[in-house]
C-alpha cells in the first residue's frame, strides 16, 4: 500500500514540481538561519557564522538535486546505472556471455528467417490493389471433393457471365510458349489470356496499354524483362513484331515487375474473348476474377453453386458432379506450400524453445554461483526489487545482442533458404520474402520474451530466497539448493525430449526421402539430354484447320530424331508429350472394344494417363517393352491408328488376358479405334512419389494437332549436358523457329522431389541444431552437478572409491536424466509424427528404423556430453576436494 | 534508490532513514537542523556528515507517510518545519530496526566466516 502511495506522491511530484521547489527553498534558508544562529551563539561573527553554516551544511544545490531524486523518479538513471552494471559484468564473464548470446542467436536468427520466409509468401497480402477481391475460380468434383485448377471452355463462359458478381473474369492457358524475336526462338514463360486479364489484377502497364476486346490473337504484352531483354527498353518493346505460335503479335504494352501471375510468365498473349473449346468435358482453362464492389467471397460461391446446379440439371453427362469455387488468390498461390512452411516454423520454434531451455539453465547456474554475491547485496541495503532489476538488466542486454546477432544470422539464413528453397521448390512469390519491419518487431518480441521468459526465473529465485538462507545454507559454495538442481535437470530433461522429437521426425522425413530415391521409377533417368521443343503451327485442332502443317512439323521432329542418332556420343533418341516428371500431363477416360462405349457419362469409364511418343522413346527411357512392339516409322497419320499400353492399364482393362490386337478409343483429340500394338512396363509419372498407373501411349504423328511440343530425350553415352551445342545445332538447321530448353532427366526428376528434399535437408538441420544444443545442456548441468558434489567425490576416493566408480556415479546421473528425456521425447514424436504423415512416402510415422536410427546415433552423443565432466571429477584429488572451503 | 552519488556519507542505504525515524520517535518532533545536531552529537566522532544529506531521508519517509512536516515557529523565533513521526511510521520504525538487526547480525557473521 505505501508503495503505491509513494508511487503517486511521486507521480504529483513529478508532475507538479514547482508545488514543492519554493518550500524546498525555504526549509533550507530556515536551516542555514539555525545554523547561523548557533555559530553566532558560539562567538563567530555574522560573516563567519554564515560561512560556517553553509560549510556544515554542505553543498545547497547538491542538496536540492538530492531533494528532487528522492522526490521524483529516477528510473532513468536506475536503469542506466544497471545496464552499466550489467554489461561490466558480462563482460567480466566472456565465455558465458558468448556462449548465450549465441545460443539465443542462433535460435532467433533461425526463427526470423523462417518468419521472413512465412511472412512474404503466406500472410504479405498480394500488392496488387484490392488483392482480397481477386479471386481464382476453380473445378469441384462434388462426389470426390477433388479440386481442380482447370475448367471446361463451355462451364468458363457461364461462370463469366454470371450477373453482378464479377468485375472483372478472365480465363487464361498456357504455361510455356515458343516466342520468336527475330530469327531467334525462345521458349518463355507465356499464357494465352482473355483481354480482360489485366483489369483482374489492376496493375497499369509500364509502357503502352492493356489488351482490348479486338487484340484477340494479334497482340501481346510482355514482362519489363522481357521487353529489355530483347529491346533494350520498356518504350522500345512498344509496336514490334513478334511471332507466338507461329503467329505473327505485335506488343502493345509492358507490364511492370510488380505483374507477376502467373509466376515466371514473359509473354502474355490475347485470347479471344471465348475460349476456342466450349465443350464442358474438356477442362483446360484457368481463370480468374476480381469480384464486383460489395461481393464477397462467400456471396461469389453461393451464385456459382447455384449456378452448378442448374448447369447439372441441363448437362447431366458433364456436370453431374461438378460445382465451381471461387477462393482468394492468395490462398490458391500458397495453399500448396503452407503446410510444409508451417511445419518448417514448428521445427524452428522448437529450436528456439530448446536455445531458451538451455540459457535459462545457463543463467541458472550462474545465479547459483553468485547467489553469495546477491545475498551480499541484499544485506547491504539493495531491494528485491533492486536486484530483480538488476539481472533483468543482465538478461535484457543478453537478449540485445542476441537479437543483434540473430538479425543478421536470420539476413544470412533468408538469403540462403532462399537460395536454397528456389533451387529445391518453385516457392510462389518468393520474390516478396525479405526481412521487414514486421519480422523486426517478431524479432524484437522473441527477443525480449526470452530475456523475461530466463531472466525473470532466476531472478525472482535470487531475490525471494531469503537472505540468511542463502548465505547460512550456500555457507561455504554458494548454491540455490536442491530445488534449482531439480529445475536445471528438468530444463535438460526438456531439451533432450524436445530435441529427440524433433530428430525422428527429421528421421521419418529422411527415410521417406531415401525411400523416394530409391523408389524404381520404371525408366533410368541417368544420361539423358532432356530437350522442350516447340514448333509453330499454324491452326486449330478445334476447327480442324492447318493439319498439313501440323504434319510438316511432326516430320520435321522425325528427321531432328533421325539426325541426333547419327551425333556422335548419341546412344538413341525420341520424343514425347509428357514425359515422366515433365511440365505436360493430361489424361481422361478410355473404351476397349466391346467392353464399353465411348461417350455418354465418362464417369463409368476407365481411366488412364495419355501420353505421346515417338519410334525409339521407349529404347531410350528404358521403359521395357514386355510384349509386341514399340511404336515405328510406319506409325503415320494415315495409317492405321496404333497404341501401347502400360502393364497396369493391361491389368485393369484385361486382366491376365493379352491385350495386344484389341482397340481402344480414348478422348485425347480423335474418336478412333486404335489397335494395341504392345505392352511396355509401369512408370511413375509424375514424381518418385507418384504410383504406377495406367497409361495410354499413342504415337506422336497420329496425333498431329498435340505433338508441335515434344519432349526430346537424348539418351548418351557422353555426359549428357555436353551434346547441348550438337542438338541446338541439329534442330536449327531443320527449323530455325523451333523454340528448344535444355534439361536432364536426372535433374528433371530431382526437382520433382525438390519439395520433400527441402523439408528433409531443413528439418534435419533443425534437428542437429536441436540436439547440439541439448548436448551443450547435458554438459553444463553435469558440469555443475559435479562441481558442487566435488567435496563428496572427494571423499568417496579417500574411502577407497575408484575412478571408475566415480565415473560410474556420474554416467549414471546423467543416463537417468538421458532416459526420462528420450521416453518423453518418443512419446511427443509419436505424437507428432502424425502432422507429417502427409509427407511421408513409403513409409509409416511409426517407422522403427527412423527411431532406432535416432537413438543409435543421439542416445551415446547426449550420455558421452557427461564423460567429461565425469572425468573431471574421477581425477580430484581427495586432499584438495576436501580442504577446499 | 539507494543513493551512490560520490558524496561524504559513509552511511548504509536504509541507515540515515532509521536513525532518523528513531531520533523523532525518541525526541518528539525536530526540524532538519535538530536533528542534524542530535546526529552528530550521538555519532561523533565516527560520523561526519553534510546536514543536508539528510533531506533525502526526510523526503522518502515523508513519501512513505512515516513521518509529517509542519512549519512552526522555535524558541528563538525562527520558522522552522518540524517533522514528527506518524502512528506508521512507529510501526515502519519497529519492523525496519528488526530487519536492520537481523541483517546486520548476518553481515557480522559473513565477515568473520570470511576472514
Amino acid at each position: 500500500m505505501s508503495a503505491l502511495r509513494r508511487f503517486f506522491l511521486r507521480l504529483y511530484n513529478f508532475l507538479r514540481p514547482g508545488r514543492t521547489e519554493p518550500d524546498l527553498a525555504r526549509e533550507l534558508a530556515s536551516h542555514l538561519a539555525l545554523l547561523e544562529d548557533e555559530f553566532i551563539r558560539r562567538g563567530l561573527t555574522l560573516e563567519e557564522a554564515r560561512l560556517a553554516a553553509q560549510r556544515t551544511f554542505g553543498g545547497i544545490e547538491q542538496t536540492k538535486e538530492l531533494y528532487r531524486d528522492a522526490r521524483s523518479f529516477v528510473w532513468l538513471d536506475d536503469a542506466r546505472r544497471d545496464l552499466r552494471h550489467a554489461v561490466r559484468t558480462l563482460r567480466r564473464t566472456p565465455a558465458f556471455t558468448a556462449t548465450v548470446v549465441l545460443t539465443l542467436a542462433l535460435g532467433i536468427g533461425a526463427n526470423t528467417a523462417m518468419f521472413s520466409e512465412i511472412s512474404g509468401v503466406v500472410l504479405k497480402p498480394l500488392g496488387y490493389p484490392g488483392a482480397d477481391r481477386i479471386v481464382a475460380v476453380l473445378n469441384r468434383w462434388t462426389d470426390t471433393g477433388h479440386t481442380q485448377a482447370n475448367l471446361a471452355g463451355g462451364d468458363e463462359i457461364d461462370i463469366s457471365t454470371l450477373p453482378g458478381t464479377f468485375e472483372a473474369f478472365a480465363y487464361y492457358q498456357g504455361g510455356e510458349l515458343g516466342v520468336q524475336v527475330g530469327d531467334q526462338a525462345e521458349l518463355v514463360g507465356g499464357q494465352r489470356v482473355h483481354p480482360d486479364f489485366f483489369r483482374v489484377f489492376g496493375v497499369p502497364p509500364a509502357a503502352g496499354r492493356l489488351f482490348n476486346r479486338d487484340d484477340a490473337l494479334r497482340s501481346a504484352i510482355v514482362s519489363l524483362g522481357f521487353a529489355q531483354r530483347h529491346f533494350g527498353s520498356a518504350a522500345g518493346a512498344l509496336g514490334q513484331p513478334v511471332s507466338i505460335g507461329s503467329r505473327p503479335h505485335e506488343i502493345v504494352g509492358v507490364m511492370p515487375a510488380a505483374m507477376r501471375f502467373p509466376a515466371q510468365t514473359e509473354v502474355w498473349a490475347a485470347a479471344p474473348v471465348e475460349p476456342g473449346n466450349r465443350n464442358r468435358s474438356g477442362h483446360n482453362y484457368r481463370a480468374v476474377a476480381r469480384l464486383a464492389p460489395g461481393v464477397s467471397v462467400d456471396a461469389a460461391n453461393a451464385r456459382l453453386t447455384s449456378l452448378a446446379t442448374q448447369l447439372a440439371r441441363a448437362f447431366p453427362d458433364s456436370n453431374k458432379r461438378k460445382t465451381f469455387v471461387a477462393t482468394a488468390l492468395r490462398d490458391d498461390l500458397v495453399s500448396r506450400v503452407r503446410a510444409t512452411l508451417f511445419v518448417m516454423m514448428g521445427a524452428v520454434a522448437l529450436v528456439l524453445l530448446i536455445a531458451c531451455a538451455n540459457v535459462a539453465n545457463l543463467i541458472l547456474a550462474r545465479a547459483a554461483g553468485r547467489s553469495r554475491e546477491l545475498a551480499v547485496r541484499a544485506a547491504l541495503g539493495a531491494g528485491r526489487r533492486h536486484v530483480v532489476s538488476q539481472l533483468l538488466a543482465e538478461s535484457l542486454v543478453l537478449a540485445v545482442l542476441a537479437g543483434a546477432v540473430g538479425l543478421l544470422l536470420a539476413r544470412v539464413g533468408t538469403d540462403a533458404l532462399l537460395r536454397v528453397g528456389s533451387q529445391y521448390v518453385p516457392l510462389p512469390r518468393l520474390e516478396d520474402v525479405q526481412t521487414d519491419g514486421r519480422v523486426l518487431l517478431f524479432t524484437a518480441a522473441v527477443s525480449v520474451l526470452t530475456a523475461v521468459a530466463f531472466g525473470l526465473m532466476p531472478a525472482l529465485r535470487a531475490a525471494r530466497g531469503d537472505v540468511s538462507e542463502a548465505l547460512n545454507q550456500g555457507g561455504a559454495r554458494g548454491t540455490l539448493g536442491a530445488g534449482s538442481a531439480r529445475l536445471r535437470s528438468g530444463l535438460v530433461v526438456a531439451q533432450i525430449a524436445l530435441s529427440f522429437m524433433l530428430a525422428i521426425n527429421a528421421g521419418l522425413l529422411f527415410r521417406s526421402f531415401a525411400a523416394l530415391t530409391e523408389t524404381p521409377l520404371g525408366f533410368r533417368t541417368e544420361g539423358v539430354l532432356v530437350a522442350y521443343a516447340n514448333a509453330p503451327a499454324r491452326g486449330s485442332i478445334f476447327d480442324k484447320t492447318g493439319l498439313d502443317d501440323y504434319i510438316r512439323v511432326g516430320q520435321l521432329f522425325d528427321d531432328a530424331f533421325a539426325r541426333m542418332r547419327r551425333i556422335p556420343g548419341v546412344i538413341s533418341a525420341g520424343g514425347a508429350m509428357g514425359l515422366p516428371t515433365g511440365s505436360y500431363d493430361s489424361d481422361g477416360s478410355y473404351a476397349v472394344e466391346g467392353k464399353q462405349t465411348f461417350g455418354g457419362d465418362f464417369r463409368r469409364l476407365p481411366h488412364a494417363g495419355f501420353r505421346l511418343a515417338s519410334p525409339e522413346y521407349f529404347r531410350t527411357m528404358a521403359i521395357p517393352v514386355l510384349r509386341g512392339r514399340e511404336f515405328e516409322d510406319g506409325d503415320l497419320y494415315d495409317r492405321p491408328f496404333v497404341a501401347v499400353v502400360s502393364e497396369s492399364l493391361a491389368r485393369q482393362s484385361f486382366g491376365a488376358g493379352d491385350p495386344i490386337g484389341h482397340r481402344i478409343m480414348c478422348g485425347f483429340d480423335s474418336d478412333q479405334w486404335m489397335t494395341i500394338v504392345g505392352v511396355v512396363g509401369d512408370v511413375r509419372q509424375a514424381s518418385p512419389a507418384s504410383r504406377p498407373g495406367p497409361e495410354l501411349y499413342m504415337p506422336l504423328r497420329q496425333h498431329p494437332y498435340a505433338a508441335s511440343r515434344v519432349q526430346m530425350v537424348i539418351r548418351t553415352s557422353a555426359p549428357p549436358e555436353s551434346l547441348i551445342g550438337a542438338v541446338r545445332q541439329t534442330v536449327r538447321a531443320l527449323g530455325p523457329e523451333v523454340a528448344l530448353k535444355f534439361t536432364t532427366l536426372e535433374t528433371s526428376v530431382g526437382d520433382s522431389i525438390a519439395a520433400p528434399r527441402f523439408r528433409m535437408v531443413l528439418v534435419s538441420t533443425f534437428a542437429t541444431l536441436a540436439l547440439m544444443l541439448a548436448v551443450a545442456g547435458m554438459y553444463a548441468v553435469m558440469s555443475y552437478v559435479t562441481s558442487q558434489r566435488t567435496s563428496e567425490f572427494g571423499l568417496r576416493v579417500a574411502l577407497g572409491a575408484r575412478a571408475g566408480d566415480v565415473i560410474r556415479l556420474v554416467l549414471g546421473g546423467a543416463a537417468r536424466l538421458v532416459a526420462i528425456g528420450v521416453v518423453l521425447g518418443l512419446v511427443l514424436a509419436l505424437a507428432t509424427s502424425r502432422i507429417i504423415t502427409t509427407m511421408l512416402f513409403g513409409i509409416t510415422p511409426m517407422d522403427t528404423q527412423a527411431y532406432a536410427g535416432v537413438l543409435v546415433v543421439a542416445l551415446p552423443l547426449v550420455t558421452l556430453a557427461a564423460l567429461v565432466p565425469a572425468l573431471r571429477a574421477a581425477r580430484v584429488d581427495p586432499m584438495t576436494a576436501l580442504r577446499e572451503p | 534508490m539507494a543513493s551512490e552519488n560520490g558524496d561524504r556519507v559513509e552511511l548504509l542505504p536504509g541507515a540515515l532513514d532509521l536513525i532518523v525515524l528513531r531520533a523523532l520517535d525518541t525526541m518528539g518532533p525536530q526540524h532538519a537542523y535538530g536533528l542534524a545536531a542530535r546526529l552528530e552529537q550521538v555519532a561523533q566522532p565516527s560520523l561526519t556528515l553534510n546536514q543536508g544529506t539528510l533531506y533525502p531521508a526526510l523526503v522518502r519517509l515523508e513519501q512513505k507517510g512515516w513521518i509529517k512536516g509542519t512549519w512552526q515557529r522555535t524558541e528563538a523565533n525562527r520558522e522552522a518545519k518540524y517533522y514528527g513521526i506518524t502512528r506508521a511510521g512507529v510501526r515502519g520504525l519497529h519492523k525496519e530496526a528488526e530487519r536492520w538487526r537481523r541483517l546486520a547480525g548476518l553481515v557480522e557473521k559473513l565477515l568473520l566466516g570470511e576472514s
